[in-house]
């Protein structure tokens, strides 16, 4: 990894970057990847890549209406509410 | 008041939940250990209140009625808040409850706290929590370990029969060996994930606290089996795992050998010696074999796990739920100052390395030839066990360390070898602590859904042990 990737990935990740962390932050993250060059030992032709251990399924449940949560009590859950509904920040330039 | 059957007796010889939650409370007191980041008394004292009224009614009552349990708070639970040990969740209070947790109610279990853990479940130590360091009731100037940190002190201090984790690469195995207690990791889809705020989800595993093998097998099977709501979940409905051995006179054991690793401390090296004479003074035959692909695991869990939370991560910004900034100038800012005030440090690197893996540059030399090289790990694993019945190896490789002590993060991970073999696998695994206070313990693993045997062996083991 170089700095300017580093800042890239940074920025892709909606993170902020000090530039005084940077020297550190950018040692760290090579001496990490670094430990990866131990694949090269392998030889990994053929062979089928194992993601998860199991195999996955989804459900669906019945095709039911069905109550959901009370409003009041969705709404009990948060302490930014207005007029009955979940109050946000403004996300909309 | 240490075991689950403790607690079930003092209900029998007429004590009341109220009465035996207050004598909890008590032992909890102010939380010196600080195991807890929420401990509501209110709450506890209301569900005590309900469940005696249960029982005055002549109500079928659960198989842990009245029995104190403490979460991880990274697991939901529905009106009592979880953090995820992070100020990105500080004051996340969630409208539902994990599965788990659902049952345990069901059961008519009481949940009287959630516990510390390092934030979103990254760390070994509790350090890296928000909510500050829980500490090692063994020696309060050591690590407990992590990430399930205040689980396991929970569970060492008293304060709970059961205290439930989680593992992703050794985080119930390693805080159970670090504070000297039971840690249990189920094979993987065992316990259902269904509102475990995920680290990373394909090595991610419900684990179990606990002072022995009984209320681990009396929590699993309450717990444990098929929930539709999980898409990893065993498929078998529920489970009804008994102790049924008394001895395991010629069980064909595997041991790892750690002859060559000079990292592993003496001490662990010296208990680890003495579980293979007690496995041998028991009848076990023993047979020490090399883990053929022993360098790569930390390097494989690193790439999979880091690729994984950098995902899981993405959703945490603010908008919806968690924390958000008080001052922005743009909605660009606005996710910047959300993500980077709300994570802590080792969260955020966590965060990049991921991102970096799974870059379409690197992908091809880091995330696809991990995943590559777990397949080789599973293969491994799977051969060992048409041959053998038990696995042994240390479980965690190292004593804790002082708080604040500079270690080499990979010298951390390293030292989870033998965790993260499991998770990488899917395996079950328990650690078994050799001493009552600091020093090694020993990790007993099985084949694939062999959690029964595994608990009958553990438990043949811990009697000898005492």
């Amino acid at each position: 990894m170089n700095l300017d990737e580093m800042r890239s990935l940074y920025n892709q990740a909606y993170l902020l970057l000090n530039e005084e962390e940077e020297e550190n932050l950018l040692n760290y993250y090579q001496k990490s990847i670094g430990g990866v060059k131990v694949f090269d030992k392998l030889d990994l032709g053929g062979i089928e890549p194992m993601e998860i251990n199991t195999d996955m399924s989804l459900s669906l449940r019945e095709d039911e209406v069905k109550e959901s949560m009370d409003r009041d009590q969705a709404l009990s859950y948060s302490d930014l509410r207005e007029y009955g509904y979940f109050k946000l920040d403004r996300v909309v330039d | 008041m240490k075991t689950v059957k403790d607690f079930l007796q003092l209900y029998q010889d007429g004590k009341t939940v109220e009465e035996v939650m207050e004598l909890v409370l008590e032992r909890i007191g102010d939380d010196p250990n600080k195991a807890f980041i929420t401990l509501d008394h209110e709450k506890v004292k209301e569900r005590a209140r309900y469940l005696d009224k249960k029982k005055e009614e002549g109500k079928k009552l659960g198989k842990l009625f009245g029995v104190p349990i403490t979460i991880k708070d990274n697991i939901m639970t529905q009106g009592l808040k979880t953090t995820a040990g992070s100020r990105a969740l500080e004051n996340y209070i969630p409208s539902y409850s994990a599965s788990l947790v659902k049952r345990f109610e069901e059961e008519d279990g009481i949940i009287i706290g959630k516990t510390n853990l390092d934030e979103f479940a990254t760390g070994g130590s509790s350090e890296t929590s928000y909510f500050g360091i829980s500490l090692n009731p063994v020696d309060p100037s050591k690590v407990p370990g992590g990430s399930s940190s205040g689980a396991a002190v929970a569970q060492k201090a008293g304060y709970a029969p059961i205290n439930i984790g989680t593992d992703t690469g050794g985080s119930v195995r390693q805080p159970g060996s670090y504070c000297s207690v039971l840690g249990y990791k189920p094979s993987y889809g065992t316990i259902s994930s269904w509102g475990v705020i995920p680290m990373a989800s394909s090595l991610d595993h419900v684990g179990i606290f606990a002072d022995n093998i009984e209320d681990i097998v009396e929590t699993i099977n309450i717990i444990g089996g098929q929930d539709e709501k999980d898409p990893a979940s065993i498929r078998k409905e529920s489970l009804d795992y008994k102790l049924y051995a008394d001895d395991i006179q010629g069980l064909r054991v595997a041991y790892v050998d750690i002859d060559h690793r000079s990292d592993i401390d003496e001490k662990v090296k010296e208990d680890y010696q003495r579980s293979l004479e007690i496995l041998k003074s028991l009848g076990a035959d023993l047979k020490k074999i090399k883990l053929n692909y022993e360098d790569y695991l930390t390097p494989v869990y690193k790439i999979i796990m880091a690729t994984e939370f950098s995902g899981n991560m993405a959703r945490y910004d603010g908008i919806r739920f968690g924390y958000s900034s008080d001052s922005f100038d743009s909605v660009e800012q606005m996710y910047f100052k959300n993500r980077s005030e709300a994570f802590g440090d080792e969260v955020k690197k966590r965060i990049i390395l991921g991102m970096y893996f799974s870059d379409s540059n690197n992908y091809q030399e880091t995330y696809d030839k991990a995943i590559k090289v777990r397949e080789l790990i599973r293969e491994e694993v799977e051969k060992i066990f048409t041959k053998v019945d038990l696995l042994v190896s240390p479980s965690a490789t190292d004593v804790p360390s002082g708080f604040g002590e500079k270690r080499d993060p990979d010298v951390d991970f390293k030292s989870g070898d033998y965790h993260v073999l499991l998770n990488l696998s899917g395996r079950p695994g328990i650690s078994i602590p050799m001493n009552q206070g600091l020093g090694g313990s020993v990790q007993f693993a099985c084949d694939r859904y062999e959690d029964e045997k595994l608990l009958n062996y553990a438990n043949v083991f811990c009697k000898e042990l005492r």
